[in-house]
């Protein structure tokens, strides 16, 4: 796409909604463990797992 | 450094951590009293904690939390990038 018409196209987006869901507590990790994950509430968890450039998955 | 004074140290921080997770969680959830309880336990886990350490090992910070054995306390411990956890 050239650029004027990208540009174009970036103009007439609307802005982001963003929804997030309720946190609701169900039970909590060990310190330890929530130290080390970085957050004790395990459906938090959601850690980014290393993977093959250009791999799905 | 001893082994016991590096894992109180760690254990510490676990606390603190789980402390302030739990104080955002209740910024959001003021009404959740099973949270709530759960934050007060542990605060209580964790003044006891920090007591204890104190006590034998000096202060956490530097005033006000703590008083200080001769000679003054805060500059003679380790400081925090030089424990090897």
């Amino acid at each position: 796409m050239p650029e004027d018409a990208k540009a174009q196209t970036l103009q007439q987006l609307q802005l982001a909604r963003a929804y997030v869901p309720f946190q609701i507590f169900t039970t909590r990790l060990e310190p330890l463990e929530g130290l080390r994950r970085g957050t004790i509430f395990p459906e938090l968890y959601m850690p980014y797992r290393p993977r093959e450039r250009g791999s799905a998955e | 450094m001893m082994v016991e004074q590096t894992q109180m140290l760690v254990q510490i921080m676990a606390l603190e951590f789980t402390a302030v997770d739990f104080n955002l969680y209740l910024d959001t959830h003021p009404d959740d009293q099973r949270a709530l309880m759960d934050y007060n336990s542990v605060v209580q886990e964790l003044a006891v904690l920090k007591d204890q350490y104190q006590r034998r090992f000096g202060p956490l910070t530097n005033f006000g939390y703590a008083s200080s054995q001769y000679p003054w306390a805060w500059v003679t411990e380790p400081w925090p990038w030089e424990v090897a956890f």
